[in-house]
């Protein structure tokens, strides 16, 4: 198969599902005009909007599915969805959140949740009202984000985040260690609760020995490098549900700490080890990891065994190759 | 099951189709600067073909585009690549263009791409639907 993935590259993702449906024999590439400091690369062709629409006609020929990426497509106003379905063409919308994230219906399960980054709800509804038309079925990270999208499409489909774990050596937390290093990697503070978090280290402070950064405008692959080295990895505590960042400080053996709503947390597999906090259950659930070395040595090596199990890219690709093979065209 | 892991691909930057001949350009200045190719090929879609079709490649020297073609325009192309023969039924041949990846990758006035001619009496042709691609391998 031949499998297009575009136009915005969101944690990494286009790359790291193109590279695990090559080493499948197929041909898959990323066409990504969305550039940050986070500077993904792998298995994608890093452009922008003008030279895609220099190049939209081989595009709209060549590929077999057309795996689009966070409410965008190839050409401006979804111009190109009539032509692809109009050749035949097999094609999918993957959400990723705030281009979905209705204000309102956010905020009915979750008092915490921060919906600053999402268009207002009439885009919302306007975009997904006409991406629909044409693209029959979606998919999703999670739970979460499935109801926004839900009353649009035939079919959403859930699809974990996924990483290549063969960049991932898991460095579990040290038993002796006396001053645990906390890590926190907000690439958006609000959304994430940063304020919230650093006030509960504040107060922590007082009581415990550990050390605190903050990691921000960094590459993947230096904050990677210093995500091995921390004991206690915080990720976000306003969404209800995990991120990339998660999987990844699971997949490098750390005890995370995000928040999971509660209707949520039984859609998860059963066996997924995150502490779970909120801006008021922060403090108590943070202490229980800072007096408990064991406790975050095994929280670390049963994250990776279920990254290991859930979100390797090589599992996920598989979900992703049914998910293509039963396309509509 | 051949793995692409370290393959990049480039679809053409610049693709022109006139019966049975084509003319098609890559821009692939996109490969990360630590990357070293190994091999770089021409994948040509054929059309359906009854007996063995012959192939003729030859390298583009003057500039191009889609416009200047579609008005009468035709680029200089007088070096041969490679003149090959694909057997009957098959749907796709590859071309090694190695020689030409420093040049496409470093030097863009000198990337005009490739002219293709199908070499044949059947009534084969090139159709803008089925572009040729470029798989390149890199370390």
């Amino acid at each position: 198969m031949k499998i297009f993935h575009g136009i915005i590259e969101i944690a990494g993702q286009m790359g790291i599902l193109s590279g695990a449906l090559k080493r499948k024999g197929h041909l898959s590439v990323g066409y990504n005009t969305f550039h940050s400091y986070l500077g993904y690369k792998d298995h994608l062709i890093n452009t922008d909007w003008f030279e895609i629409q220099n190049i939209y006609k081989p595009l709209l020929n060549f590929f077999d599915v057309y795996h689009f990426h966070y409410g965008s497509t190839i050409l401006d106003n979804f111009a190109d969805l009539p032509i692809l379905a109009g050749k035949g063409k097999k094609m999918v919308m993957h959400h990723w959140g705030n281009d979905v994230r209705f204000h309102d219906k956010a905020r009915e399960r979750n008092p915490y949740v921060f919906t600053g980054d999402s268009p207002p709800n009439e885009e919302i509804h306007q975009r997904l009202s006409e991406i629909s038309k044409y693209i029959k079925e979606a998919i999703v990270q999670d739970y979460e984000v499935l109801p926004y999208v839900e009353p649009y499409y035939e079919k959403v489909h859930v699809v974990p985040i996924a990483v290549e774990l063969a960049r991932f050596q898991p460095v579990y937390p040290a038993l002796e260690q006396t001053t645990p290093l906390i890590l926190h990697a907000p690439t958006n503070p609000e959304f994430k609760g940063t304020a919230s978090i650093e006030q509960t280290l504040v107060e922590l402070k007082k009581q415990y020995p550990f050390r605190y950064r903050r990691i921000e405008q960094m590459s993947n692959e230096e904050a990677l490098r210093l995500y091995a080295q921390a004991d206690i990895i915080i990720d976000q505590i306003r969404c209800g549900s995990h991120g990339l960042l998660s999987v990844e400080a699971m997949a490098l053996g750390k005890p995370v700490v995000a928040y999971i709503r509660d209707d949520l947390a039984a859609k998860f597999p059963p066996d997924l080890p995150i502490v779970n906090a909120n801006p008021d259950t922060l403090y108590e659930q943070l202490k229980k990891l800072l007096e408990q070395p064991e406790l975050r040595q095994q929280l670390g090596i049963q994250g990776r065994q279920y990254v290991e199990k859930y979100h390797a890219s090589d599992v996920v690709v598989e979900q992703l190759l049914a998910i293509y093979e039963n396309l509509p065209h | 099951m051949v793995s692409f892991e370290k393959c990049m691909f480039f679809l053409p930057n610049r693709f022109f189709v006139q019966g049975k001949e084509a003319y098609v350009s890559f821009n692939i200045a996109s490969i990360p600067s630590d990357m070293i190719v190994t091999s770089m090929n021409l994948q040509i879609p054929l059309p359906a073909h009854q007996t063995d079709l012959a192939i003729l490649v030859q390298e583009i020297t003057t500039g191009w585009d889609e416009s200047l073609m579609a008005g009468g325009y035709q680029p200089q192309h007088p070096l041969l690549i490679n003149q090959l023969v694909s057997p009957a039924g098959e749907p796709e041949i590859t071309v090694h263009l190695q020689h030409l990846q420093e040049k496409w990758r470093h030097d863009s006035l000198q990337n005009h791409g490739v002219y293709i001619q199908l070499l044949s009496l059947e009534p084969c042709c090139f159709t803008e639907e089925q572009p040729p691609y470029l798989l390149v391998s890199t370390v």
